[in-house]
């Protein structure tokens, strides 16, 4: 068998499994769970170029979107921009290391809840704006970074046998 | 030109059509009900989904199982402790009463004597059984004096002769017992009522011996043994034991010798009732002490 095959099925098992833990809340601490498909879909993108992450992101979306109950095309949304908008962080920042990795994904959570609070405005007239939307954002930039920093250093064994520079 | 510009703008147009996709779903979410297409895809993830959180709660309940099963032993260290001290408090519970019926069962005999009687326990006695005595636990100071009759009583609330005192200390007194070399005693046939002269051989006999049964007494084996009265220590009718053997006396032409088991047993008799009586004749000071020492 196809040994890139192989690597697929795998990746694609690793994806069905943090679906299921984002969407079943099992590492959630105090509240506060991390948004794993976003950091997949990050790296996915920086390994795979921003086509192949804005389609995956996109799918991924819609997946995250029909288990969770929220705005249907909002988690699609954010994940497909999120996955472009790596071509414009890695114009302006040498991502080759963690640290760079890292802060992307601080960036990107940003974005993600400015996204939250300007469609749940927009669409659903609700306000998210208050002290428990700030706790929860900063709560879950901090599970984030951590997460990404450990996904980090498995990239290399889900994407590609060698080692490839951001 | 066309074709290269496309594949050159390729993410930034796959991006415009994702995005406007995205709001359009979102549209159609939320301003018209009947749009359900979520239920669509629920309906594809929901298997992988099922499938993950049946592994997630297996891992979860075996890690759950492991940290209560500590819990759980700590917990049955505890009811162990517990129970062992429940099983203590039982067990002094039930001697408490067991002390509780032996106590109200001396009692009842005690009040079922019709002599003035004083309970005393047997607290030293001599360990190979070969003793003639025994020591109790009453004294000078509970007024126990020399020659008071001692006895005890059966599983039936029987009394039977034990013997007598003979030393008597502050709180403390010695009991010549009935089996004792030199212990004389004078007792009756209690169906016939001849009387006799019982008489110890040491303890090491475990029997004694009635001499001066008259002959003509149709005696029998298992008569029973009683005191006679004829006395200033024993009252009358005091069972002391039963027929074992008949023999011949030293003058057996006028008298017969008789083996007497006592009731008394050295090993199991535990507590004894000291007799406080005294008899309705001064019969002291007519005797020259014949029967007893």
């Amino acid at each position: 068998m196809n040994s890139n095959l192989i690597k697929d099925i795998v990746y694609g098992l690793i994806v069905a499994v943090f679906l299921a833990i984002q969407s079943s809340n099992l590492i959630a601490i105090g509240g506060v769970f991390p948004d794993l498909m976003m950091i997949l879909i990050v790296a996915h993108s920086f390994y795979f170029g921003e086509f192949k992450g804005e389609i995956f992101g996109f799918s991924m979306g819609v997946l995250v979107d029909a288990m969770s109950g929220t705005l249907f095309g909002l988690n699609a949304f954010v994940y497909t921009f999120l996955a472009w908008f790596t071509t414009i962080y890695k114009r302006y920042i040498l991502v080759s290391d963690i640290v760079a990795f890292v802060l992307y994904i601080f960036i990107a959570t940003i974005i993600k809840y400015i996204f939250y609070v300007f469609f749940h405005w927009a669409f659903l007239g609700i306000g998210l704006l208050d002290g428990a939307f700030f706790l929860r954002l900063g709560g879950e930039i901090l599970y984030n970074l951590i997460i990404a920093a450990l996904l980090f250093f498995l990239t290399p064994f889900l994407y590609k046998r060698e080692d490839k520079p951001f | 030109m066309r074709n290269l510009s496309f594949y050159k703008n390729k993410p930034l147009i796959t991006l415009l059509i994702l995005l406007v996709l995205s709001v359009a779903l979102m549209f159609l979410n939320t301003r018209i009900k009947s749009f359900n297409i979520r239920s669509v895809f629920f309906f594809i993830t929901y298997p992988i989904e099922y499938g993950i959180s049946a592994v997630g709660d297996f891992f979860h309940n075996t890690v759950t199982g492991i940290s209560k099963r500590r819990e759980l032993e700590a917990e049955l260290d505890i009811a162990m402790e517990r129970l062992r001290r429940y099983q203590e408090r039982l067990l002094l519970y039930s001697q408490v009463i067991n002390e509780n019926e032996r106590l109200k069962r001396i009692l009842d005999i005690k009040e079922s004597i019709d002599y003035e009687t004083l309970y005393a326990r047997i607290v030293f006695r001599d360990p190979t059984f070969l003793g003639d005595f025994f020591i109790i636990d009453k004294g000078r100071r509970d007024d126990i004096t020399e020659n008071m009759a001692v006895v005890s009583h059966n599983e039936d609330g029987e009394l039977y002769l034990v013997g007598k005192t003979t030393e008597v200390g502050f709180s403390a007194s010695k009991v010549k017992l009935i089996t004792a070399r030199n212990f004389y005693l004078g007792v009756s046939l209690k169906n016939t009522g001849y009387v006799g002269l019982l008489s110890g051989l040491g303890s090491w006999h475990q029997n004694c011996e009635v001499d001066y049964i008259p002959i003509e007494a149709n005696t029998y084996i298992g008569e029973s043994v009683i005191t006679s009265g004829e006395s200033e220590t024993f009252p009358y009718g005091i069972k002391v034991g039963r027929v074992v053997g008949i023999g011949k006396s030293v003058m057996e032409e006028f008298f017969q010798k008789l083996y007497i088991k006592p009731e008394y047993s050295y090993s199991k008799t535990k507590d004894v009732f000291i007799i406080r009586w005294e008899p309705s004749a001064e019969i002291g000071s007519l005797l020259e002490g014949a029967y007893e020492q």
